[in-house]
């Protein structure tokens, strides 16, 4: 059944991304996801040109570009957010030029990078939800200081976010990574992790349903359902803070 | 020194006789792949022929490479399926390209509306952007009936008749082999091909096509034309194809994913990779491809 596929694909979504989102905004970097998927799409698409195992050499490259990102320490001066944009683009312009080298690859290739929350299979939740149960344990051991605690994270967040994006898509995970962890925000640091969740299971079920009666594609209607539940809690926050 | 004087002379002097020799042949520049196969097999080895889109290649939205328009800038004739479906990228590469030859309406230049008698597809009342991404000129993706690449054929023939006089007969006689071996085949393929209806599929490619065969197209995956689905649409169709007894999901080479295969699943149909187009040279080439989808597509 698409419906009940796609509900709880956002429901393993609502209570996985929010944790890792709250990390992400406190350290003010979010395209370091982006530039994981894009990395791994990249190693996927080197896979298909070379004739070998794709799913490996997505892994290879995304394990070395965790490695990389956590050599950068913490406080650097060196802006992490332009590096990991200027990463993104390189890796996506060596993809680019690497499906031209195949013909028959490209339809292929946009299914793989963006998936569709409609194509989740119950194998797709069960492995999503298992490697993002495996993120937060994660999460409890990454920090800012060691290296060993960065890559934890920067792991953390590859494990959970790249499959994501392969299985439902690249708007939808951003939408879940960030939207209910910027509603509960408060003053300078972030709110309670449970408002974060309930942000991001009303907007999860609210989005489908609507999605369902309305006939309109699911992806989309559960972002702008999580801004629509992420917005007044998002002001109400605001007024509490003085 | 005098050696690679002589070396020199020789290449220079290969490299003209070739390009006096190319300057006889006319330059051909088709947007599909399955047209340029018919294109190469009426002009044979008195044109060269190049194709813009590749095989598996989404036909309404092929990326403008600098190549491209330096094929049409050559060009001696430009042929299209026209109908709106190469609209999105096909204009901005024959204005890059400069070559007045090629525009609509000029010698040079030939489309579906040169070759068709009768336009499939055309939406009815008033055409607004809720109907989705439709063409409003008709269902552009004539070519997958056998019949309309006869005549195709046809025209091409009368049109290089023109361009090139010294081989009329040869083209002429070339499109009536062609049109021969089409009419000997339809026969076998509308027998196998109609196993696998009913039959949904992705987009409407394949309406000229299950005219000419008769088979019976229940719904489409994408409600309306560019579109996604939604889980209604979707659980809607699950029960629609089983009520129905669908036999084949029909997919275009650009729309397989995830999500069609997990619709034929729970539909117990067979999803069918039905390409518009595949490798092979000239007339070999299409008929291959009618081959190719009578057996199933992949």
């Amino acid at each position: 059944m698409f419906l009940l596929t796609s509900l709880i694909a956002c429901l393993i979504l609502a209570l996985v991304m929010p944790f890792l989102g709250r990390r992400v905004l406190e350290r003010r970097i979010v395209f370091v996801d982006l530039a994981l998927a894009q990395f791994a799409a990249t190693g996927y698409a080197i896979g298909l040109a070379s004739d070998t195992s794709g799913p490996l050499w997505a892994a290879g490259i995304t394990v070395v570009a965790v490695l990389a990102f956590a050599a950068l320490p913490y406080a650097s001066k060196l802006p992490k957010e332009a590096v990991m944009g200027a990463m993104y683009a390189v890796a996506a312009a060596a993809g680019m030029v690497i499906l031209t080298q195949l013909p028959h690859a490209e339809g292929h290739m946009t299914d793989l990078m963006f998936g569709s929350l409609l194509g989740a299979s119950y194998f797709d939740l069960a492995v999503l939800a298992a490697l993002g149960f495996l993120a937060i344990i994660m999460l409890r051991f990454s920090g800012n200081d060691t290296y060993i605690q960065r890559v934890m994270f920067y792991t953390a967040l590859a494990l959970a976010v790249v499959p994501a994006i392969h299985a439902v898509g690249i708007v939808l995970v951003f939408g879940m990574l960030l939207l209910p962890a910027l509603a509960a925000w408060q003053g300078e640091k972030n709110g309670p992790v449970w408002l974060a969740l309930l942000v991001g299971v009303s907007g999860a079920v609210v989005g489908v349903m609507m999605a369902e009666f309305l006939d309109l594609p699911p992806s989309s209607s559960v972002v702008l359902a999580l801004f629509a539940c992420g917005l007044p809690i998002f002001i109400w926050n605001l007024g509490k803070r003085e | 020194m005098k050696y690679l004087q002589k070396l020199l002379l020789l290449i220079i002097t290969f490299i003209l006789v070739q390009t006096t020799a190319m300057a006889g042949n006319l330059r051909i520049v088709a947007s599909l792949p399955a047209l340029g196969q018919i294109a190469q097999g009426v002009a044979g080895e008195f044109a060269e022929v190049k194709v813009l889109a590749h095989v598996g290649q989404d036909p309404h939205f092929v990326p403008p490479k600098p190549t491209l328009a330096r094929h049409l800038a050559h060009a001696d004739l430009l042929i299209a399926a026209g109908f709106g479906l190469e609209i999105g990228w096909l204009p901005p590469l024959v204005d890059a390209s400069r070559n007045n030859n090629i525009r609509q309406a000029s010698q040079g230049y030939l489309d579906g509306r040169n070759v068709l008698n009768k336009v499939l597809g055309k939406p009815q009342g008033k055409i607004t952007r809720e109907l989705g991404d439709i063409h409003p000129e008709g269902n552009p993706h004539w070519w997958m009936d056998p019949v309309n690449g006869v005549r195709l054929a046809e025209v091409i023939a009368e049109r290089l008749s023109q361009l090139d006089p010294l081989h009329a007969d040869i083209y002429r006689q070339r499109a009536s082999n062609f049109a021969e071996k089409i009419k000997m085949r339809i026969p076998q393929w509308k027998t196998s091909i109609q196993r696998f209806s009913p039959l949904v599929s992705y987009h409407n490619s394949y309406l000229y096509l299950t005219q000419r065969f008769e088979l019976h197209v229940i719904d489409f995956v994408e409600p309306k034309p560019g579109i996604e689905p939604s889980t209604s649409h979707l659980d809607a169709l699950v029960s629609k194809m089983k009520q129905n007894n669908v036999q084949s999901v029909w997919l275009e080479p650009y729309h397989d994913g995830s999500m069609v295969r997990k619709l034929c699943e729970l539909a117990l149909a067979s999803c069918r990779s039905m390409p518009d187009a595949v490798q092979g040279e000239g007339f070999d080439g299409y008929i291959n491809m009618f081959d190719q989808l009578a057996a199933g597509g992949k």
